[in-house]
């Protein structure tokens, strides 16, 4: 085709040339065995954050894929992107690995490789949402908040039938996790969350329990550390979980939280202090424990 | 997904608009089942308000330039969206297909 749109143009620049400075964004996809679509994926991700024309970067996090996630990345060459493959503790081992820490591992390993003044970590299922991307960073730069957390949209659970004793249900269970874990728990997250990178590095120095959803515990840990979150609904229509069970994953969020309450009052979380968590990610680290401030 | 139909008389026209994934491809298959009968079937795919398509959306367009390319036709993406365009390139589908603007849009291209 000879007629090149603008969008396309900053998108042939993004694949050609490496950024000269830091991002503004840091775009950060956890995938794990993604071979059938991580190429679509980018392929969505890449135009729209282009044509934006702000520097950003994008950084795939894998996640023990045992299929050709990686190969198929490596093979597009893109200057800006970075492939992070398997490895603990945070360590790119710059090979495939039997080992990881899961979703929330790859996750972090992504977040403290991110150079950007924000953060977003995106679902490689969730792509579509990368067109609502400005409309989330302004609840970071105009609004004042830390975090940006995509939820499923309450019309959605309307629109599926919801009973009048799950809305009760969800009720009791949203004032319980209110007062006894100090979480605003409101409907289940929904593939994205976008931090200030003071945020990001804060929440991700602390995120040690790997078993648990990691949204779960930004949204505890946010709270911990007094940091806004805005709940924004999305709806996604590649949401894989949309015909989820509300009441069930209600009772699994408590029983979650529960476990992240106590493994917070056992002190397991990693500090701390803002600057001192910043400058080590800054250093590509992780601090040693100090004990979360109160 | 939306799908609009417009068959012609060996030339037909496809157009779609919102998200191209494994869902709508049975709905898809359907739609272009009646148009990529022999002779030389040529169906015209408009891509213009498609914002993305997945790997079994990919394989459902190859699927249905196959059939029509062994009947003696083939199948034309017309007025490809940027993503579109984008995830073609890197899963290196460009030289497959045919693709084409419309005046509306820019220049045509064979």
């Amino acid at each position: 085709m000879t007629f090149d749109s603008q969008t396309y143009l900053a998108y042939r620049d993004w694949v050609s040339q490496r950024l000269s400075g830091p991002p503004q964004v840091s775009v950060v996809l956890p995938a794990h065995n993604e071979e059938a679509r991580v190429l679509a994926t980018v392929g969505a991700i890449a135009p729209q954050m282009s044509a934006r024309i702000e520097p950003w970067e994008l950084i795939v996090a894998d996640d023990r894929s045992t299929d050709a996630t990686v190969e198929l990345l490596e093979d597009l060459r893109f200057p800006n992107m970075t492939i992070l493959v398997g490895g603990v503790d945070g360590r790119d081992t710059g090979m495939a690995a039997s080992t990881g820490g899961g979703r929330s591992s790859a996750i972090r390993r992504g977040v403290t490789a991110a150079r950007g003044e924000f953060v977003l970590v995106l679902d490689a299922d969730q792509s579509a949402l990368i067109r609502q991307f400005d409309s989330y960073l302004r609840h970071l730069t105009e609004d004042g908040y830390d975090i940006v957390l995509g939820s499923r949209s309450p019309h959605r659970a309307s629109a599926g039938g919801e009973s009048g004793f799950r809305r009760v249900f969800g009720k009791a269970v949203h004032t319980l996790v209110s007062a006894g874990f100090g979480v605003d728990l409101g409907d289940p997250p929904g593939g994205f969350l976008l931090f200030t990178r003071d945020a990001a590095v804060s929440l991700f120095a602390l995120q040690t329990v790997e078993q648990y959803p990691f949204e779960l515990q930004v949204q505890y840990l946010a709270g911990r550390l007094g940091l806004r979150i805005k709940e924004v609904p999305v709806d996604s229509p590649d949401s894989a979980d949309s015909t989820r069970d509300t009441t069930r994953s209600s009772l699994h969020a408590i029983k979650d939280l529960s476990q992240i309450k106590v493994h917070d009052l056992r002190k397991r979380f990693v500090p701390g202090k803002r600057s001192t968590v910043r400058a080590a990610v800054d250093r590509q680290l992780i601090p040693k424990k100090k004990g979360i401030p109160s | 997904m939306r799908i609009r139909s417009i068959p012609g008389d060996g030339e037909h026209l496809i157009e779609l608009a919102g998200r191209f994934d494994a869902q709508e491809v049975p709905e898809f298959r359907s739609a272009v089942e009646a148009l990529l009968r022999p002779p030389a079937p040529v169906l015209r795919v408009d891509l213009a308000n498609v914002v993305f398509v997945d790997s079994s959306a990919l394989a459902e367009l190859l699927r249905a330039h196959k059939t029509a390319k062994a009947a003696g036709g083939g199948v034309v993406l017309r007025n490809v969206s940027d993503p579109v365009r984008v995830i073609l390139e890197i899963t290196a589908l460009t030289s497959v297909f045919t693709m084409e603007k419309t005046e509306a849009l820019g220049a045509a291209t064979p």
